[in-house]
């Protein structure tokens, strides 16, 4: 791909026995806002680092504006990192912290100045020059720590989940400001996250890692909706997961024998196991539609006994056991105001899904 | 800690030994040499206190003095070579495999175990001229020789005609080298202390930023250990300021140390009152010393220990 500004190439990690990352290949493109999602010690960081430059591949090349920079110093790369812990130098004042990289590039001193000013008025930091880190909070510090690797002006901006130590309020402010930042300097970012919610709105494309591996790279929507397999179903949202067998795969649809649900026809899936293979068939909560009355004929429908009800404000988490056993997870959506629960635990309902809404995953 | 107030038994049981201990071990004697340094000899063992200043005019007399600035010299110069070789091992220590790092301690702690004095004699059979040192430099010398020799260069004499052991000991860099030797762990231990503290990704975070290892060495990782160097420096200077058997077992005959001429006075020289005044001053010099390790420490303490 040409417009690639980070490829990397068939790199795997081994750290002693254990392998970090195995056999990934992914390229990412100039500008856009590139999340490493997955677990811990799914292997993010480390191929973060391998960024970085910090560790070396023990297979593969990662290429960084179409260089190799196999055998490249962290401090030779065209690129910058946001540290979790933002290590901004307490020994030094916000301006010494930001004009460091400036310092040791050799930067002329008249440029220095002005450049700093630029970076802490992007991060909304002007006039706080003079103040110690430990004068901060924890927010002003990452600010900092942003400014600092931005004023470099990188071909890429790595941040290593930065934003995990922030409260929950100024964390969705900051993801806000992140996306707003990336589009205003158009420097390309790849952030590290263990959370879902925090990629999802963010990124422009995601890519899932699990042990070691890319599971799936597909935006926000596409990871959501249409998930690869089983672990990014699972991992990504909340999602109601159900054992069956294929019985007949045709042009005409898909017809599978799911266990606690019978016998349910979907859409055709050129990508479903061979009939008589095992396979996971799925959907999302807010997929299922929960009503007292009998659903429209061309649904699926179960009726099922709420065992929980969840109260979240905006929505409500619905739990049900369906008659044949299986339990099921609906999301009912609190758009109209109400004193009372819309449903209550111990009522008999019908769970309705559209066929169309069913994701087939196989192994 | 408002939990000994509750149990003032308690509080008495532990706190009554440890006081005894200072008083009667340390503060007492403490008090009994200052007084000897305001009194006069009477006699052969006899001391009387008349509250002279006598013997503190004489300790600054310049033979005195100098023998004190040359000591504080010597102790300088063996604390510079301490910090500048503690600081490398410190790093290797701190930066080694979990499985390594025990083991690397245990061989700074090792000396420990033997009597510092029968260390300074085994230095000696180092340094002497039928030393190891001196053996192997002359096998050194021999195997150049023999090369010198074979390439047809052995007529020139370009490393001298026959091999010359050095002369490394009685000497004041032996005394120098004794200090360092025996002081080398407790700069090695505090260093090792501070740099294990550090977060690793603040090194990480210079060199991202482009800066080099040195830079990032003297920029981030010396003023954010300067701490562990500062107690280091204190702990080597002190000891090394008052060493006297070292510049006596390993020093020529200007290699006495302020520390020898205390101990003479206590001994040989039978003259109790002006060792005390000579050893006040030493420690008027410590008390300085640490005075100002602790102004800097609580100036420069703040920022780099909290963050």
């Amino acid at each position: 791909m040409s417009d690639a500004i980070i490829s990397i190439q068939g790199v795997t990690k081994r750290f002693g026995e254990v392998t970090a990352v195995e056999r990934v290949d992914l390229d990412i493109r100039a500008g856009e806002f590139f999340a490493l999602l997955g677990p811990s010690g799914c292997g993010k960081t480390t191929l973060l680092r391998m960024l970085a430059g910090f560790e070396q591949p023990s297979e593969g090349r990662i290429l960084i504006g179409g260089q190799d920079m196999t055998g490249v110093q962290p401090n030779h790369r065209p690129v910058n990192m946001v540290f979790q812990s933002y290590a901004v130098f307490p020994h030094m004042t916000v301006f010494d912290n930001v004009a460091y990289g400036l310092k040791v590039a050799h930067t002329p001193r008249g440029e220095i100045a002005p450049r700093v000013k630029e970076a802490l008025a992007m991060v909304q930091l002007s006039g706080y020059e003079a103040r110690k880190p430990d004068q901060l909070s924890g927010g002003q510090r990452q600010r900092v720590a942003l400014a600092r690797a931005l004023v470099k002006r990188p071909k890429v901006l790595l941040l290593d989940e930065p934003l995990s130590a922030l409260d929950a309020k100024l964390r969705e402010a900051m993801q806000i400001e992140l996306v707003r930042l990336q589009q205003t300097v158009g420097i390309t970012f790849v952030i590290v996250t263990h959370d879902q919610d925090e990629a999802l709105s963010m990124a422009d494309r995601i890519a899932v890692m699990e042990s070691g591996h890319v599971r799936q790279v597909a935006s926000p929507q596409t990871l959501y909706e249409f998930p690869s397999g089983r672990f990014v179903a699972d991992f990504i949202g909340k999602m109601n997961l159900f054992e069956g067998k294929v019985v007949a795969r045709e042009a005409a649809g898909l017809s599978v024998e799911v266990e606690g649900l019978g016998r349910l026809e979907l859409p055709a899936d050129e990508r479903a196991p061979a009939p008589g293979r095992a396979v996971g068939i799925a959907v999302r909560p807010e997929k299922v539609e929960l009503t007292r009355s009998a659903p429209p004929e061309g649904s699926v429908a179960r009726r099922g006994t709420v065992t929980q009800v969840a109260y979240y404000g905006d929505v409500s988490y619905v739990f049900l056991d369906l008659e044949d056993g299986p339990a099921l997870n609906a999301n009912v959506i609190n758009d109209e105001r109400a004193a009372e629960p819309h449903f209550v635990k111990g009522e008999t309902l019908w769970a309705a899904w559209n066929p169309r809404d069913f994701l087939v995953l196989g192994e | 800690m408002e939990n000994w107030r509750k149990h003032p038994l308690v509080f008495w049981a532990f706190s009554l030994p440890p006081s005894f201990w200072l008083v009667f071990f340390f503060l007492v004697p403490l008090t009994l040499v200052w007084g000897y340094s305001f009194s006069e000899k009477r006699g052969i063992i006899g001391t009387e206190l008349t509250f002279t200043l006598d013997n503190y005019l004489r300790a600054l007399e310049p033979i005195y003095l100098e023998i004190l600035w040359k000591s504080l010299g010597m102790a300088a110069a063996a604390t510079a070579i301490c910090l500048v070789v503690g600081y490398p091992v410190a790093f290797a220590i701190a930066f080694a495999s979990e499985r390594l790092k025990p083991w690397l301690l245990l061989l700074v702690i090792l000396p420990f175990w033997i009597n510092i004095l029968i260390r300074t004699y085994a230095l000696i059979a180092v340094f002497r001229t039928r030393g190891y040192a001196n053996f192997a430099y002359e096998d050194l010398w021999n195997a150049a020789n023999w090369v010198l020799n074979t390439v047809g260069l052995g007529q020139l004499q370009l490393i001298g005609e026959r091999f010359e052991p050095m002369a490394l000991l009685y000497n004041n860099a032996a005394v120098v080298a004794g200090i360092v030797y025996a002081f080398f762990p407790f700069m090695v231990l505090p260093l090792y202390a501070n740099i294990e503290k550090l977060d690793r990704s603040f090194m990480e975070a210079s060199l991202d930023l482009g800066a080099g290892h040195w830079r990032t060495f003297f920029s981030v990782v010396f003023p954010l250990t300067w701490h562990g160097a500062l107690s280091g420096i204190v702990i080597v200077f002190i000891p090394a300021l008052g060493a006297f058997f070292i510049p006596e077992l390993l020093g020529g005959t200007d290699s006495q140390m302020i520390g020898n001429v205390i101990e003479r006075q206590f001994k040989s020289a039978n003259d109790w009152p002006f060792g005390a005044a000579l050893s006040f001053l030493l420690m008027y010099a410590t008390f300085f010393a640490l005075a100002l390790r602790a102004l800097v420490a609580g100036r420069k303490g703040g920022g780099a220990l909290d963050a």
